[in-house]
């Protein structure tokens, strides 16, 4: 079954990119193929020039929904994962692992098992680790989806001042238009399946982005072009 | 448990022991039957002096480490196979699951017909016993590998030998120490079975003589000294296996 068609799509360093798109638009087997997890059936995914074939983690670092974290890891292992997975010396990956930590906010939750925090501090330990090895690119599949509005609220200015100061290339899938208006320089809407770019929309709110923003006529006229393709999409 | 637990255990037991020892002494209990504790530990003491009785303690040992060594890693990696691979699981796992529930003490007589009263005869009966206990944890074990953790570390770039490393064997070794354990006391009960029915040497084997010639002291002691090394042994596997899990604990 096709999930993607046709999808042509030019991300420039540095701008932050949501994709939305009805339900089983294919929006995550998007993010699989650029992550390399999986391989298109035609076309190519091109990272910096270069073709990916197979995951390529030193260049595209992943967030998932569910934070995903290894159980039996404390916070600064998991974060320090991806770097034993490429035989970094102990020393070096965990000192890396506490900075990631420090960027997201968790210093002091280092030693603390995944159980031991709450849903926000495990997506925040998953955001470190998806960052740690400094990737020019962060991948995110809906990676507050599960979390309550104000946690989500709260990662997602976090998120933003990560972005500044990082200065990441990101590619973010979302359900919520709010989310996605909030967060993006650009909205790429999806096709119900077999999903195909249907409107490219350049956010033209300023930065820093503010909760006030929210309520702003510009705000409302950008989600309702949104989401009038998302329910006709939805309508057939 | 917790110190103040422990003190009213060991006080509850030490009070039955010395119950036991008052009742024999004013003759409510028939000491032919059952012993005082003071005598059973006198023979535990003189047994333990026996250089013949050392030597059957130790068949045994060897007897049950053998089977369990083997019976380990083989029905890990069967239950690994049969996890792993769906046409051999669909095919096989109905039959474990049934022969897990089937009474494995009737097969002794084959057993005997196939070894001979011998100590192969012994390990093979332990590790038949013992092998559907750990195929069935082995695959309960594979079947909780949380695939998404695979996948994860699969992004990050793991090798598929790095994903058994990283991701398998830690996810796996709560429950594959929990059979391991299950395992041992199935393995244990198997040996010293074997051992009763029929056998030439080994501590059932004197357990069997002595409980025939009603010689209550040296049987009770042997009772007692193969319990303890039961409790001992599953309990050392027990810590090991909340050690290493202590990460499941509910959030």
């Amino acid at each position: 079954m096709l999930a993607l068609d046709r999808i042509d799509l030019e991300v420039p360093d540095g701008q932050f990119v949501a994709v939305v798109g009805p339900s089983g638009c294919g929006k995550s087997t998007l993010l699989s193929l650029v992550a390399g997890l999986r391989r298109p059936s035609s076309g190519t995914v091109l990272c910096d020039g270069e073709a990916m074939t197979a995951p390529m983690p030193r260049k595209v670092g992943m967030v998932f929904q569910e934070a995903n974290l290894l159980p039996w890891l404390s916070a600064v292992d998991n974060v320090a994962f991806p770097l034993k997975l490429r035989r970094v010396p102990k020393r070096e990956r965990l000192e890396a692992a506490r900075g990631m930590l420090e960027l997201t906010g968790l210093a002091g939750a280092e030693e603390r098992l995944p159980h031991q925090l709450s849903g926000g501090m495990k997506q925040r330990v998953a955001i470190a680790r998806g960052l740690v090895q400094n990737p020019a690119v962060l991948l995110m599949d809906e990676p507050f989806a599960s979390l309550d509005e104000q946690t989500r609220m709260v990662l997602g200015d976090e998120l933003l001042r990560i972005w500044s100061e990082t200065k990441k290339t990101v590619l973010f899938v979302t359900h919520s238009l709010n989310e996605a208006v909030y967060l993006a320089d650009r909205v790429i809407v999806l096709s119900a399946r077999p999903g195909r770019v249907v409107d490219d929309v350049a956010v033209d709110l300023p930065r820093p982005r503010t909760f006030a923003m929210t309520s702003s006529e510009r705000f409302g006229i950008l989600k309702d072009r949104i989401w009038q393709h998302i329910r006709s999409a939805e309508r057939r | 448990m917790r110190r103040h637990e422990r003190f009213i255990v060991a006080a509850g037991v030490l009070g039955l022991v010395l119950l036991w020892e008052a009742l024999v002494r004013l003759g409510r209990i028939d000491a032919s039957l059952a012993p005082a504790p003071s005598t059973i530990l006198q023979a535990l003491v003189a047994l333990a002096g026996r250089p013949e009785v050392r030597a059957s303690l130790w068949v045994t040992v060897w007897e049950v480490l053998a089977a369990f060594f083997i019976a380990a890693p083989a029905g890990l990696f069967l239950g690994f196979v049969l996890a792993e691979v769906p046409f051999l699981g669909g095919l096989f796992r109905p039959l474990v699951n049934f022969l897990f529930g089937v009474p494995k003490s009737i097969f002794l007589p084959v057993f005997i017909l196939v070894f001979g009263v011998s100590i192969p005869q012994k390990i093979a009966f332990g590790v038949f016993t013992t092998l559907f206990v750990v195929i069935t944890g082995g695959i309960a074990a594979v079947e909780s590998v949380p695939r998404e953790l695979v996948l994860v570390s699969r992004a990050y770039g793991a090798t598929r030998w790095q994903v058994i490393r990283e991701i398998y064997l830690p996810a796996m070794a709560p429950i594959l120490l929990e059979s391991a354990r299950l395992g041992m006391i199935f393995n244990i009960t198997a040996v010293l079975l074997c051992e009763i029915y029929g056998a030439r040497d080994g501590i059932g084997y004197r357990i069997a003589a002595w409980g025939e010639n009603l010689q209550m002291p040296q049987l009770y002691a042997a009772m007692v000294l193969v319990a303890v090394a039961a409790v001992v042994v599953n309990e050392l596997l027990r810590a090991a296996e909340s050690r290493l899990g202590a990460w499941r604990q509910a959030p």
